[in-house]
Formats: structure tokens, C-alpha cells, sequence
């Protein structure tokens, strides 16, 4: 018994040792994973510190979703600030802070943003550290039709859902004090795709409406200063979720639509 | 080194301080860099394996006879592994209701980025799986079954099987409060096998039994929706009745180590034991209070 015990123990080294190596290797050939898709921005931050050192400047000629992948391979903080000439929407003002650590391999920070016609820039700020930076970058042009309804949203008009949503929320938020209160909840007995939207005009206080399930939870989904979840396709596995709303000292509104199946 | 016969508690409550330590600080290093996998086979191999083995080497005690690495009987093993999925389900059970309690009273616990981070590469789920079914059922046993329960042994076997078991429960508390309950129901069933075997392969093979058909099951999906399905309510005991069923029939073959003093002696190391419960503790207050929402991550 002894030595089978110990000619296991000596087998599972022999193989688990291997692909440990393989697993490091693999993570550093893929220390950073920007899709393909993407154009790719790479900086050497071993070079100087940076204050607002300008990145990229680019031009929208069409309302477009911006989607921003970023990662780096070392622990300092690094702000990025994007700044828009035209208005981004579901944002209370023209400009978005990143702050980016060490993220590499599967961990990225990742945003989409729908920016109106105009120029935008990126700028960072930095520490001198041995190592990258990396960003990923995707320009979509929107249809205009879809960008006129989010842009009506985007100006407080909030009950314009996408086609096949249904509203299943809706509340003026000033007045309401809220901690995590379930506002609606589903059940999926089947895994299926659950589409969401929701739409926030606030612009003061504490807002925050979170998606929680027993395996998949999205925090913070809008709050004050990301104001338009737009489709947020989920696929769930069979079980209880709820939609949570926190407000405090709010105003505007909030409306909450959905689409089951896909 | 004052050299014993067998493992004392003083020897086992220091020992499993240690592990307990060295898992938690070792996992908070490594799981995030080298990946979960990789943590586990650090884990069962250099803090959990390691420290019984590096004793019994400079103890001079033979493994077969402290730490019962000695054969049984086919039918032992067969129904060993049996009862291991049998109880796996009643110790699922019990983790689901556990988890619904805390839930209910303390919110969801909720994987932060952080969390979520420790995404698995193929090679960390083979690593994963092996460390799972393989590693754990051996490295685990031969530390509680073999050296913590020979020490508790000294009082009476009884008394060795259920304190290992809740020790190995506690142990569980680094994967969360609601593994607590269900690991020491598992572990007093192993304890109970060893003890009546003499022999670890028993434990072993439950151990990989449970382990398996838990991986499985997340496979499979079962158990990880927010509801208790109802066929739960009565597969359970009588999951736990078949337990007692198949653990009856297995072999009495009582380990016959001449070496063993079986003298009474003062339970040693309690201090290290109040250290390792006062560790669980905190662990499991940054449970609630992530529960709560007070923490983002840990």
C-alpha cells in the first residue's frame, strides 16, 4: 500500500509537473490578449513617468461605440482618461477615467462606450515601471436609427426600449430610499439568453441597480455617472436571479426592460 | 526533537496550526499568480503532505504502522468508494442548506473582478481535476486520517475518528462557512473507516469517491442553482441511511501497531489549536462581512 501510494503520488508528479510548465508558458505567451479585432496600442512605461501624455487621438465621422480593452503587466497604478469633443452617451460628462493595475492573461479591464461624431483622445498618466501597457481599441459605426433612440435616452426620455424589450420596472427615484431592494426577480428553469436594458436619467445621490444570481452577478450595472445599460445579453444558468435597486438622495428616473429567449 | 512512538496531540495541534497558516497565506500567494490548480497541488503536496512525512522521517516512525499506509481487502474498497458518493449527497445536501441559510441572512456571496480574475487556463482544470480526485483523497488522508488521528487515537478511537473529523471540517473553512458542516460529516465517516480498517486506503477511496462525484455534479450543474430541488429533501437520509448501511459491512480489521503506546496524556498543543480556531474565525467573519457587503474582496 505504501508504494502504491508513493508510485501514485511520483505519477501525478510526473505529469502534473509538465503542465504546470506548459500553464506558464501558456500564460506567457499570452500575457496580453487583446482580440484580434482590435487595434492594438502598446506603451513602454519603463521609460519616463507620464502626466497626461497624449496616446491617441482619433476621428468619428459617424456615432460609433468605442471599445476600449486594456492590460498591463505591472502592479502600479496607471490612469487612462478618455476624452470626447462630443457628447458620450448614458455619461453625465464628455470624459472617462480608467485605472488600470496589473491585468494579464484572462484579467482586462474592458469598456464600451457610444461617443457622437467628434474627435476623442486618451491620455495617461504613469509611474516609471518596468513593463506595458496595452490597449485595444474598436470603432463600430452605429446604426443611426438605434443611435437616435439611445440618444433620446441619453437626453432623459428613458421609456425607449430596444425592439422586443418589455418594461418590467419603473420608478421616479427622487424620494426613494433603497438598499439592495429586489425590484424584480426571475426564474430560469432552462438555460437561456435574458436580455437586459436599463436606463437611468440620475444624476445626483447614490444609484446603483444590480443583476444577481445564484452563479452569475453584474454589479452597478447604471449608477449616476454610467447611466445606459443597452442589451446586455446574459446567458444564465437555470436558477433564481433578482434585479436590485440602491438610491439614496436621488433624482430622475429608472426604468428596467427585458427580453427573455433570444 | 524529543522522539515518540507515535504523533502526540501536541504534535498534531502544532501541525495543523501550520498547515492551516500555510494554506491560507500560500493560497493568497499563489492562487491569483500561478493559478487555482497549481495552489492545490502546492497545497496538498508541500503543506499538507510534507509536514507529516518530514516527521515521521526524523521520528524514525514506519508509515505503515503510524500512519495505517497499509492494504485491506477489495470488498473494504468497494464499498469505501460506494459509501463516499452515497454520503457525498447528504454532505451536498447540507452544504446547500447551509448556503441558503447564509444567503438569506447575511445576502449572496458574490465573486468580485478579483475573484472572477482567477479565470483557469486547460492546463490549471487538468491540475485542478488531478489535485481534486488524486492528490487531496491521499495527501489529506495520510495528514488526518494517518498522523492527527493517531495522535487523538491515544484517548480512544472514537474520540480520535470525531475530533479529526471536526479538525478536518475546520480545515474546510478556508473554502468557505458552508463547507464546515459537510466536511466533518465526510471526515468523521473516513476517521470511522480508518479506524475500523486499519488501513487508509479505505478513506482514500471514499475521499475520491465524494471528490469525484462533486466534480461531476458541477459539471453537471447540479446543486448550483439558488433552490433546493425537492427529490433533495428525501435522497439525503436516505443517502445517509445507505452510508451507515454500507460502512456496517465493512471489514473489521483493527490496526494492530505494537508500536502505538495507547497511553492517556495531557492534550498538548491547545494553544495552537485556539490559534487555528481563532483563524477560522476571522476567516469566516470576511465571509459574512463580504456577504454583507462591508468587503469587496478578501
Amino acid at each position: 500500500m505504501k508504494r502504491t501510494v508513493f508510485v501514485i503520488l511520483i505519477l501525478s508528479l510526473a505529469m502534473g509537473i509538465p503542465l504546470m510548465v506548459f500553464d506558464f508558458l501558456y500564460r506567457g505567451e499570452s500575457e496580453f490578449r487583446v482580440p484580434e479585432d482590435m487595434e492594438q496600442l502598446v506603451v513602454d512605461l519603463d521609460t519616463a513617468d507620464r502626466t497626461e501624455e497624449l496616446l491617441l487621438e482619433r476621428d468619428l465621422i459617424m456615432p460609433s461605440m468605442v471599445e476600449l480593452f486594456m492590460q498591463s503587466d505591472t502592479e502600479g497604478l496607471k490612469r487612462l482618461k478618455l476624452m470626447s469633443e462630443a457628447e458620450i452617451l448614458g455619461r453625465r460628462e464628455p470624459r472617462v477615467d480608467f485605472f488600470i493595475q496589473r491585468y494579464t492573461g484572462p484579467q482586462a479591464a474592458f469598456v464600451s462606450l457610444m461617443l457622437a461624431p467628434g474627435k476623442y483622445a486618451i491620455y495617461l498618466n504613469s509611474q516609471r515601471e518596468a513593463g506595458q501597457l496595452t490597449i485595444g481599441y474598436r470603432e463600430t459605426p452605429m446604426e443611426p436609427a438605434e443611435f437616435e433612440r439611445l440618444f433620446k435616452i441619453h437626453r432623459g426620455d428613458l421609456s425607449n426600449p430596444p425592439v422586443g424589450y418589455r418594461e418590467v420596472y419603473s420608478a421616479d427615484l427622487a424620494d426613494l430610499d433603497m438598499q439592495e431592494e429586489v425590484i424584480y426577480s426571475i426564474s430560469q428553469s432552462s438555460g437561456q439568453d435574458l436580455g437586459l436594458a436599463i436606463y437611468t436619467s440620475a444624476t445626483q445621490g447614490t444609484v446603483s441597480v444590480d443583476f444577481v444570481g445564484s452563479t452569475s452577478s453584474f454589479l452597478g450595472l447604471v449608477n449616476t455617472e454610467h447611466r445606459i445599460c443597452d442589451q446586455l445579453v446574459l446567458s444564465l444558468s437555470p436558477g433564481e436571479y433578482q434585479v436590485r435597486l440602491t438610491c439614496q438622495d436621488a433624482d430622475g428616473q429608472l426604468y428596467v426592460f427585458l427580453k427573455e429567449g433570444r | 526533537m524529543k522522539r515518540t512512538l507515535a504523533p502526540t496531540t501536541a504534535q498534531a495541534n502544532t501541525l495543523f496550526f501550520v498547515t492551516v497558516l500555510l494554506t491560507l497565506l500560500g493560497s493568497s500567494v499563489f492562487a491569483s499568480r500561478l493559478g487555482m490548480g497549481t495552489n492545490l497541488w502546492i497545497n496538498e503536496f508541500v503543506f499538507i503532505l510534507l509536514p507529516p512525512l518530514l516527521l515521521a522521517k526524523l521520528q524514525g516512525w514506519p508509515l505503515e504502522g503510524v500512519y495505517k499506509l497499509r492494504g485491506t481487502s477489495v470488498k473494504n474498497c468497494l464499498l469505501s468508494i460506494l459509501a463516499g458518493v452515497s454520503l457525498w449527497l447528504t454532505a451536498s445536501y447540507v452544504t446547500q442548506i447551509t448556503r441558503l441559510f447564509l444567503d438569506k441572512a447575511f445576502g449572496g456571496l458574490i465573486l468580485d473582478e478579483a475573484v472572477q480574475s482567477l479565470e483557469s487556463t486547460p492546463y490549471q482544470i487538468y491540475l485542478f481535476l488531478m489535485g481534486t480526485v488524486i492528490l487531496a483523497p491521499i495527501c489529506e488522508e495520510i495528514f488526518f486520517r494517518g498522523f492527527v488521528q493517531a495522535a487523538y487515537e491515544r484517548y480512544s478511537p472514537r474520540y480520535g475518528y470525531i475530533i479529526t473529523g471536526i479538525l478536518f471540517g475546520s480545515y474546510h473553512a478556508l473554502n468557505g462557512i458552508s463547507d464546515v458542516v459537510p466536511a466533518t460529516i465526510l471526515g468523521v465517516a473516513m476517521g470511522y473507516l480508518a479506524h475500523r480498517t486499519g488501513s487508509l486506503a479505505p478513506a482514500m477511496l471514499f475521499h475520491a469517491a465524494a471528490n469525484m462525484t462533486s466534480m461531476f455534479s458541477g459539471f453537471l450543474g447540479i446543486f448550483h442553482s439558488n433552490q433546493m430541488a425537492g427529490w433533495m429533501h428525501l435522497a439525503a437520509p436516505a443517502a445517509l441511511v445507505l452510508t451507515v448501511f454500507l460502512l456496517r459491512r465493512v471489514q473489521g480489521e483493527p490496526a494492530t501497531d505494537e508500536s502505538e503506546p495507547q497511553s492517556r496524556e495531557a492534550l498538548g498543543g491547545i494553544l495552537f489549536l485556539v490559534l487555528a480556531v481563532l483563524l477560522f474565525a476571522v476567516v469566516g467573519v470576511l465571509e459574512i462581512l463580504l456577504r454583507l457587503g462591508r468587503l469587496t474582496s478578501w
